[in-house]
């Protein structure tokens, strides 16, 4: 296998990259060189993915002596050594997966690089490792990535694009705000990925001028916004934080509770009779609006 | 009257109407203003029956001065009546935008006293929509057929998307049914709305923006950008056949979306074929971007329409979208899809398998040799599948397995393809067997089993 640019200048600047990948990638070394196999453990984040990736290769890692699992799913195989690499906010790991993000966009395209972040947000089980056979395949093949679309690693790969993408337009689409007196919009929305970092900017465009803020309990994050500002401010939150913040969608005033009567009312309004699920045959309305997010609809009877 | 009931009233009186995309024009946000719009479009939400609601589709009026038979608000109808004054309209769309309900406005009305009355009060609301309350998010805007050219022209420069509704695709089923309205009330408008686009692009073309705007399309398409969409992004930014605009919508002033209209399918007795030859005609001679099919609803009694108790054809409007679909994509030509001799389009199964089906001497199809435009034939191929199939087959050579990975509907197109060299051996080659062996496993699948448990009986034609 050809090597990528990533491998060709790895151990020279290792030291420059940081204690935690330091550590990392000797433990690394070190297990594979004692005739063992290592599963690098990672956290669901685009940095520690892509840092972990960066690991396997500073530490000359043959493909099939090593894998990636995320932290939350690790169980140790026989005769394997599990290197913990730590969470993304160590300056060393996000300047390791810049390092990687940067060589792979230059290596296969923009448009495969803009695909491992959305690949990245997936809570899909064995993420990491289907997100680190892709890079692979792509500092092998280059250009060619792009192109090849059969190949099985391009195609575990590519459910996952498609998983996150899906969930993206489900937050486009079904999030709800609710205006607070003070004029802020608040929404609290429950995406199966994590997308809120992924879609802030299609919200700050919509709403330019609005101070809003978007929770999400379940992956602990939140996306604010200021009047204004052409991006939205990614959060992580603490579970009690995330909970203080997801109540204030219930301090609505008379005038809210209007505009949600005349959303509900207008949805109503809609429906067209000899159309509905038995004359069609099931139930398109579900269909398309999984009914795992109808608790956040208005027009559904839900909270707002 | 309160808002409540009248935009309960506006609203119900809208659903017939099945446009409601906000999808045509790329416009990004502006400063002091509210709101953008996406090319591609966004639903927020879906009716009880499956409808999607994009916009806030509502009539200015439901207080009409004509009497077309098929239409819930005719004047001879007793019904509530209500009308939206311009403003409140227009707040009532903002605050429904910065919830995240709609991506914009869809506004029709019936005719209030006469056309250019109603056209000038809903100018008046996206005056105040685009003035006052600063909204840069779409906006549908109804022609209403009789109105004066200047009064098109200004509601042109205020909506994204106009659409002149033919409603019935025949001069003696409009003479019949619609007393009030005439052809050329209605054709005109749509002659003047392709006039004004096109010497609009004629202009842009020569402006420094518009010669910008062509020179960074053309490095696009040549680029690995564009390549890379090809292969990964949906099939309907693909067209065959049907030539594209030369500018970005996004640089239009009038109409920047395009426009559209809708036919009535069902309340009158035009064959398929008779619909797909005049949406043809419209697409090439007024530049349509979409024909909307609305599957007849009886709920006036009239002894020229069908009968209340019909059912409302839905499958055949489901037919007519597919093969509309196809004559914009895959460049099927109307007369393909139903001849004059059989000018009905086949209920059983969709028009592309028909037309294959009717085809058996193009097919076996090898994949791994055949044109985008003969895989594109292939049921079960889609615009995107044959782009990917281009695209893999430059690196590998591609087996049945993968071409269940790319998308490609192989229980589908199994019956019309070969993969280096190979068919399928359990797929029968003779088309009754093939048609028979679809039909039956349709009849099986969780799709007709619901409808059959949630009914008791088939009752969608």
């Amino acid at each position: 296998m050809r090597r990528g640019n990533l491998a060709c200048s790895s151990t020279r600047e290792s030291t420059a990259a940081g204690s935690t990948v330091e550590r990392a990638t000797a433990e690394v070394f070190a297990a594979l060189a004692g005739g063992e196999t290592v599963a690098v453990c990672c956290e669901r984040t685009t940095e520690s993915v892509l840092a972990a990736v960066g690991v396997t290769y500073l530490a000359h890692a043959e493909p099939h002596r090593v894998r990636l699992v995320a932290t939350d799913e690790a169980q140790v195989r026989i005769g394997e050594k599990i290197v913990a690499l730590g969470d993304g906010d160590d300056d060393s790991v996000v300047a390791l997966a810049k390092r990687v993000f940067t060589g792979f966009e230059k290596r296969c395209g923009t448009i495969c690089a803009r695909r491992v972040v959305l690949a990245c947000a997936s809570d899909e089980s064995g993420m990491p490792e289907i997100v680190h056979r892709y890079l692979r395949l792509g500092f092998s093949e280059g250009k060619r990535l792009y192109e090849d679309v059969a190949a099985p690693e391009a195609l575990a790969f590519a459910k996952l694009v498609q998983r996150v993408s899906s969930e993206c337009e489900h937050t486009r689409q079904f999030v709800r705000f609710a205006r607070l007196p003070d004029g802020t919009f608040v929404s609290v929305f429950e995406p199966n990925e994590n997308t809120l970092p992924l879609v802030g900017t299609h919200f700050a465009r919509r709403m330019r001028e609005d101070r809003f803020v978007v929770v999400d309990p379940g992956h602990l994050v939140a996306i604010f916004h200021e009047p204004g500002d052409t991006t939205c401010a990614v959060v992580g939150l603490d579970e009690d934080t995330a909970a203080t913040l997801a109540a204030r969608v219930d301090e609505t005033d008379e005038r809210e509770r209007l505009v949600q009567a005349l959303w509900q009312k207008f949805y109503r309004a809609m429906e067209l009779p000899g159309r509905g699920a038995a004359s069609r045959g099931y139930d398109l309305c579900a269909s398309w609006m999984p009914k795992r997010f109808w608790h956040g609809l208005p027009e559904l009877g839900g909270r707002p | 009257m309160d808002k409540l009931t009248k935009l309960g009233i506006l609203a119900e009186a809208a659903r017939f109407d099945a446009a409601c995309t906000s999808s045509g024009v790329t416009r990004g946000p502006r400063e002091g203003m509210v709101g953008d719009a996406c090319a591609s479009g966004l639903c927020h939400s879906f009716s009880a029956d499956g409808r999607c609601i994009t916009l806030l589709k509502v009539l200015m009026s439901n207080a009409c001065s004509y009497d077309c038979a098929y239409c819930v608000n005719r004047r001879g109808v007793s019904c509530p009546r209500a009308t939206f004054e311009p403003r409140e309209l227009a707040e009532l769309t903002v605050d429904f935008y910065k919830r995240n309900y709609i991506e914009g406005l869809f506004l029709s009305s019936a005719v209030l006293g006469n056309p250019d009355n109603t056209t000038e009060r809903m100018i008046a609301c996206l005056e105040a929509l685009r003035g006052e309350f600063r909204f840069n998010g779409y906006v549908h805007a109804k022609v209403i057929p009789g109105s004066s050219p200047e009064l098109v022209d200004r509601l042109g420069r205020l909506a994204d998307r106009l659409s002149v509704n033919l409603e019935l695709s025949s001069r003696a089923s409009l003479a019949s049914l619609c007393p009030d309205k005439n052809a050329r009330s209605v054709m005109a408008p749509m002659a003047q709305i392709a006039t004004t686009r096109h010497a609009e692009e004629q202009a842009l073309l020569d402006s420094p923006a518009g010669k910008k705007a062509l020179a960074r399309r053309r490095r696009e398409k040549g680029s690995h950008v564009s390549e890379g969409m090809q292969v990964t992004s949906v099939g309907a930014r693909y067209t065959l056949g049907r030539p594209t605009s030369a500018v970005p919508n996004a640089l239009r002033k009038f109409v920047p979306a395009g426009q559209s209209t809708q036919i009535i399918v069902g309340a009158t007795p035009e064959d398929d074929n008779h619909i797909l030859q005049l949406s043809k005609s419209l697409y090439d001679h007024y530049g349509l971007k979409r024909i909307f099919f609305s599957a007849y609803m009886p709920m006036v009694e009239d002894s020229r329409l069908p009968d209340r108790e019909t059912p409302v054809p839905l499958r055949r409007e489901h037919r007519l979208y597919q093969a509309d679909w196809l004559m914009r994509y895959y460049a099927f030509t109307p007369d393909e899809l139903a001849t004059p001799s059989r000018p009905w389009l086949d209920l059983d199964v969709d028009p592309k398998l028909a037309w294959a089906l009717a085809h058996m001497d193009a097919f076996p199809v090898e994949v791994m040799d055949a044109s985008l435009e003969t895989l594109l034939r292939v049921p079960g191929i889609g615009p995107v599948g044959a782009r990917r199939i281009l695209a893999a087959r430059r690196t590998r050579r591609l087996c049945v397995d993968d071409l269940q990975g790319l998308g490609i509907a192989f229980k589908r197109a199994r019956y019309f393809v070969t993969c280096g060299g190979k068919r399928d051996l359990s797929a029968p080659l003779d088309p009754e067997l093939i048609r028979q062996k679809v039909v039956s496993d349709a009849a099986g699948s969780k799709y007709n089993a619901t409808r059959r448990h949630a009914e008791g009986q088939l009752s969608l034609f």
